[in-house]
């Protein structure tokens, strides 16, 4: 298989896609299809964490959830975001393939020592959950002019 | 009767690969088969309508959706798990299935596709008439 990779007029993406589907044919054929479809889904949008002096935001990609069976709680500096997602299901249809996460969900983030815990707030917008903790007032930085 | 045709959209490996880059991502799928239709749902959270492109050429299905994340003016990204900007996939349609008829809805970051089966293939009653 790799005497087919050696080829001078294929691009580096080329060669790249060629041997996914060189592996793609020999994991058929070692009968393990079902293995390799599962590393391949494996990478999934995860958590986005971005800080600014004045706030803390966490962006967890969570579709299809009922924003109300999420749980956020904030102990100290330690946030637990949990929830529960049930996929849709249908007893008239054939479930010809199933991909999508279907159950409980549970992420523990540790965040910076000043976050406010009376200052939080979540929303839940196209599927994206974001929770934004504010950053207590003594801990920005301060600027401070010479005399 | 339990002799259904097995798979109605397979995967366009193809079409896809020509289209990816590293950055992007193959959302995860369900696809529910019923007598009249498929029906798709994909994940992609944090695609809106107007970031999201569908289209369908020659019986393939491509999906394209970038992900807009409504980050602050200058956030520094602590904790990046993947930086996703986009979900790419792509299916071939089997020819029982009518591209032309699919509606669209997406709703919390699930994208669900139905795509109806051509009159043709649609299972049909047959009337049995008194000799």
């Amino acid at each position: 298989m790799f005497a087919r990779l050696n080829g001078f007029d294929r691009s580096l993406t080329d060669n790249f896609m060629h041997l996914e589907s060189e592996m793609e044919r020999l994991f058929e054929a070692a009968g393990l299809r079902g293995l390799h479809h599962t590393a391949k889904h494996s990478v999934q949008p995860q958590m986005h964490i971005g800080s600014t002096p004045e706030q803390v935001d966490i962006y967890l990609p969570v579709a299809g959830i009922d924003p109300k069976a999420v749980n956020i709680s904030l102990e100290r500096n330690q946030m637990t975001i949990s929830g529960q997602r049930d996929v849709e299901k249908s007893d008239s249809a054939k479930l010809v393939k199933k991909e999508r996460f279907d159950g409980e969900f549970r992420y523990q983030i540790n965040l910076p020592d000043d976050v406010d815990q009376e200052k939080v707030e979540a929303s839940y917008e196209q599927g994206v959950l974001h929770v934004k903790i504010a950053r207590r007032e003594a801990a920005k930085p301060r600027q401070i002019t010479i005399q | 009767m339990s002799h259904q045709p097995e798979v109605v959209a397979k995967e366009k490996a193809v079409a896809e690969k020509r289209a990816s880059s590293y950055q992007s991502v193959r959302p995860n799928v369900d696809i529910h088969e019923d007598k009249e239709g498929i029906t798709l749902l994909a994940d992609i959270p944090g695609v809106s309508r107007e970031a999201l492109d569908i289209q369908i050429d020659n019986e393939i299905l491509s999906i394209d959706g970038r992900v807009e994340l409504p980050v602050p003016n200058g956030a520094k990204a602590d904790y990046a798990g993947n930086q996703t900007t986009r979900f790419q996939r792509s299916f071939s349609l089997s020819k029982e299935l009518d591209g032309e008829q699919v509606e669209a809805t997406l709703k919390d970051g699930v994208l669900a596709l139905r795509i109806p089966k051509r009159q043709e293939f649609k299972p049909r009653k047959i009337e049995i008439r008194t000799a």
